[in-house]
């Protein structure tokens, strides 16, 4: 009798319990699931690459600055932005006071001094690049740093809210050398526990952060989960609380119905499609003649672009869900162009350049695409619109690492790719349209575009830069070596109970700030 | 009995048996349903496949578009049934050109023996070693993704079975007295092998030939899905697969006349070639 009793009670226990609200069901919740789409490379700050990994970051290794919503620079770890003195070739930088990292060791300006030096001098280091403009980097006091510069360089700021900017343990460095990356140990509303390759990444709340009312979680649990429709199901079921990346398509559905918030916000990528011009041999090698009229003939090229619907194009191959665009730079940078618009689709004139152009009978040429099924999708569009113009564009895929590769070496007529996007333009547009720029895989040169481009870095007032960029990019568009199509949209969807969460345009999930309701 | 005769008691003989396994009987009505779809496509589906319409994309199945439309507003139907004049070059002509290289070469190292087979017999088990897909994925990815090199990648990957299955064949047909005799009567190697041999081996791989088929079409689907077959916008039931596996849940029909196509030829395939097996069976009366 006893026994039946306490089933009873265990019974009614359960109901209650599975008759509360999801809100209440979640407020229980310690642990928060956020599923990815990749598993990130190497934790380590200096060395990494991947964008899923920055996610990680932003909740383990916090950055001298980081960027808001409208993104804006706002010191993170610094406690002022930076201060700018001897014409520009000195950077001050006061730090946060009372900050520790997460093994409790002091961040000062002697780790800051050490992880800059780390950043541009260890051996495979992937922040090189973005710091060579730093000559030296001097201690003044434990709470000032003072960086100096070779030459007047504004986009040093942007660089510093990335993966730049992350000050990294000098103790956990000394005590796991080049295998930092196996437990990093940085500043961070939480910090690192375990990792299992291709299946979680989990991290608890830290005992150091200056600011622990940020976190409410016990435990952030990444999950890799690679599948877009797994990742969708997954969602539904509970199983995990916040989806990254949701396919455009699904969005709809979700919204539909009404269990979940999908923020959506558009981003710094872009996509377009690279037209070779004049890269025979080797991004490096001198500039050759391809003798083809796609690179040689500035009419094929704008009949090509005047055969396209960027909106129609948005349309079927998102629903609408990302933004149409013809330039580097996305409408939500503070660079953006807002006077420019894009030349819309003109079938009857693109014809006319075409037969101007000596090819009324029409022009084929190949297009290389990333073998996805997106791109595809993306492809088969362009190549739809395009044959009622008059070109027969035949899509190659080939694997993303050999089509970066064969792109490089000058072996493509045209690439459909795009680029993740800075925060600071410099990066997404300098080495692509600079003369011998790293990612010129164009091989275009035009003096007037570099000189624009080079005294963009070197002023740091935002309008002048803004006018010498709308100025660059007019130049770019009519040369037509990059055609931009659009900037993807990150979508992240999670229950409705999660509260306070902020889409920022860099695409990366913040849990920092947000809480169950 | 004259040949009227015997060709009126070969068709007795097989009408007895095909009603013996009516699931042979609907396996190969099922095949000819799809061959008369591949080589009917242009008077069956009268919709361009390629035709795009930005404002149909992903509709439901209606009158106008019986199988709906796929993500890029193309129709449906049209796309099955052209898909199927691919699927069913793919595996015909993969087959076709395995039969072609290794009927031969099994021939020969069956009838010579000696050096000539163990080369060849050792070559084939490294061959055979390399599972089927991989070795057809290895092979596209280096040839270059095609209609053309699928075929041809699927049709080295099935090469050795009938190398083995011929060599084998040939075996036990050279022991064989008419064998015997025709060499006793002075008929050349040439000779013996086409004239004597060969026809006697043909209904062995012919069935192994039926039984190929299917697994060359889901080959074909297979490459197709993975990007290194049939390219766009050319209609093959895997490209049609890779684009609705994105639309699951929105565009479901998108995943279901591919699937059910690949499904149902293969499976076709498999009974008629169980059928065939029966029928031609000397043992079977």
């Amino acid at each position: 009798m006893r026994r039946t009793t306490k089933t009873l009670w265990l019974a009614v226990a359960l109901t209650l319990v599975l008759a509360l609200p999801p809100g209440v069901a979640h407020a229980q919740k310690k642990t928060l699931v956020v599923a990815l789409n990749q598993d990130p490379d190497v934790l380590d700050p200096t060395l990494s690459r991947t964008y899923v990994g920055r996610i990680v970051y932003a909740h383990m290794c916090e950055k001298l600055y980081d960027i808001d919503e409208g993104l804006r620079i706002f010191p993170q770890l610094a406690a002022d932005l930076p201060a700018f003195s001897d014409g520009g070739k000195t950077v001050t930088i006061k730090l946060r006071p009372g900050v520790r990292f997460n093994d409790g060791t002091p961040m000062d300006a002697e780790a800051v001094r050490f992880s800059l030096d780390r950043h541009r001098t260890l051996k495979g280091s992937n922040r090189k690049s973005e710091l060579t403009s730093i000559t030296d980097v001097e201690v003044v006091d434990p709470l000032t740093v003072r960086v100096r510069l070779k030459t007047p360089f504004s986009p040093i700021v942007a660089a510093l809210a990335d993966r730049s900017g992350m000050p990294v343990s000098p103790a956990q460095v000394k005590k796991l050398g080049d295998k930092f990356g196996t437990a990093p140990v940085c500043v961070g509303p939480w910090t690192f526990v375990e990792r299992v390759p291709q299946d979680r990444i989990v991290l608890e709340k830290s005992k150091h952060y200056f600011d622990p009312g940020q976190a409410r979680f016990e435990r952030i649990v990444f999950r890799i989960i690679t599948d877009d429709n797994v990742r969708l199901a997954n969602l539904r079921s509970g199983d995990i609380d916040l989806m990254h990346l949701v396919a455009p398509t699904d969005a709809a559905s979700l919204r539909k119905e009404g269990r979940f918030e999908v923020a959506s916000v558009t981003g710094l990528a872009y996509q377009g499609i690279t037209i070779n011009i004049h890269n025979k041999t080797g991004k490096r090698a001198p500039r050759g003649d391809l003798g083809t009229p796609l690179a040689n003939d500035a009419r094929v090229r704008e009949a090509f672009e005047l055969a396209l619907d960027r909106d129609a194009l948005n349309q079927v191959v998102w629903d609408g869900q990302y933004t149409p665009g013809c330039t580097p730079l996305s409408p939500v940078s503070p660079f953006y162009d807002k006077g420019r618009t894009c030349p819309a689709r003109d079938v009857a004139r693109a014809k006319q350049l075409l037969a101007d152009a000596g090819l009324a009978g029409g022009y084929a040429f190949e297009l290389v695409i990333v073998n996805n099924p997106q791109q595809r999708r993306v492809g088969e569009v362009v190549q739809g619109m395009a044959r009622e113009v008059g070109f027969n564009v035949s899509l190659r895929p080939s694997e993303f690492a050999s089509a970066l590769k064969d792109n490089d070496d000058g072996k493509h007529q045209a690439f459909l790719i795009g680029w993740s996007g800075r925060v600071d333009p410099d990066a997404n547009i300098h080495q692509f349209h600079t003369c011998g720029g790293s990612l010129n895989q164009s091989n275009v040169c035009d003096e007037a575009i570099d000189a624009l481009l080079n005294r963009a870095r070197e002023v740091s007032d935002h309008a002048q830069r803004a006018a010498l960029y709308r100025e660059a990019v007019a130049k770019m568009a009519a040369r037509r070596n990059v055609l931009y199509l659009y900037h993807p949209n990150y979508i992240v969807a999670f229950p409705k109970a999660l509260k306070g969460y902020k889409a920022t345009p860099d695409g990366l999930v913040r849990i920092k700030g947000t809480s169950w309701q | 009995m004259g040949p009227e005769g015997a060709a009126g008691g070969w068709l007795r003989r097989g009408w007895r048996r095909a009603r013996r396994r009516p699931a042979s009987v609907a396996g190969a009505l099922v095949v000819l349903g799809f061959v008369t779809l591949a080589l009917g496509a242009p008077w069956i589906a009268r919709t361009d496949p390629l035709q795009t319409d930005w404002s149909r994309i992903r509709k439901a199945p209606s009158w106008a578009h019986p199988l709906g439309t796929d993500d890029l507003g193309r129709d449906g139907l049209a796309r099955v049934v052209w898909g199927t004049r691919i699927s069913m070059q793919a595996g015909v002509f993969s087959i076709l050109f395995a039969m072609a290289v290794g009927v031969p070469v099994g021939l020969s190292a069956g009838y010579y023996r000696g050096a000539l087979d163990q080369v060849v017999m050792r070559l084939t088990d490294a061959w055979l070693a390399f599972p089927f897909l991989v070795l057809a994925i290895g092979l596209v990815t280096i040839l270059g993704p095609s209609l053309v090199n699928a075929t041809l990648a699927i049709g080295l990957g099935a090469t050795p079975t009938f190398i083995r299955l011929t060599r084998g064949l040939v075996l036990a047909a050279q022991e064989e007295d008419y064998v015997q005799a025709a060499r006793a009567l002075g008929g050349g190697d040439l000779r013996l092998m086409a004239r004597h041999i060969l026809p006697n081996i043909a209904s062995a791989l012919l069935v192994q030939a039926t039984v190929s088929i299917p697994t060359a079409i889901i080959g074909e689907a297979v490459l197709s899905f993975l990007g290194l077959g049939v390219q766009p916008p050319a209609p093959s039931w895997g490209t049609m697969l890779n684009a609705a596996q994105q639309f699951l849940e929105s565009a479901p029909w998108m995943a279901w006349w591919p699937g059910l196509a690949i499904f149902s030829l293969t499976l076709a395939f498999n009974l008629a070639g169980d059928g065939l097996r029966d029928a031609l069976d000397p043992r079977d009366y």
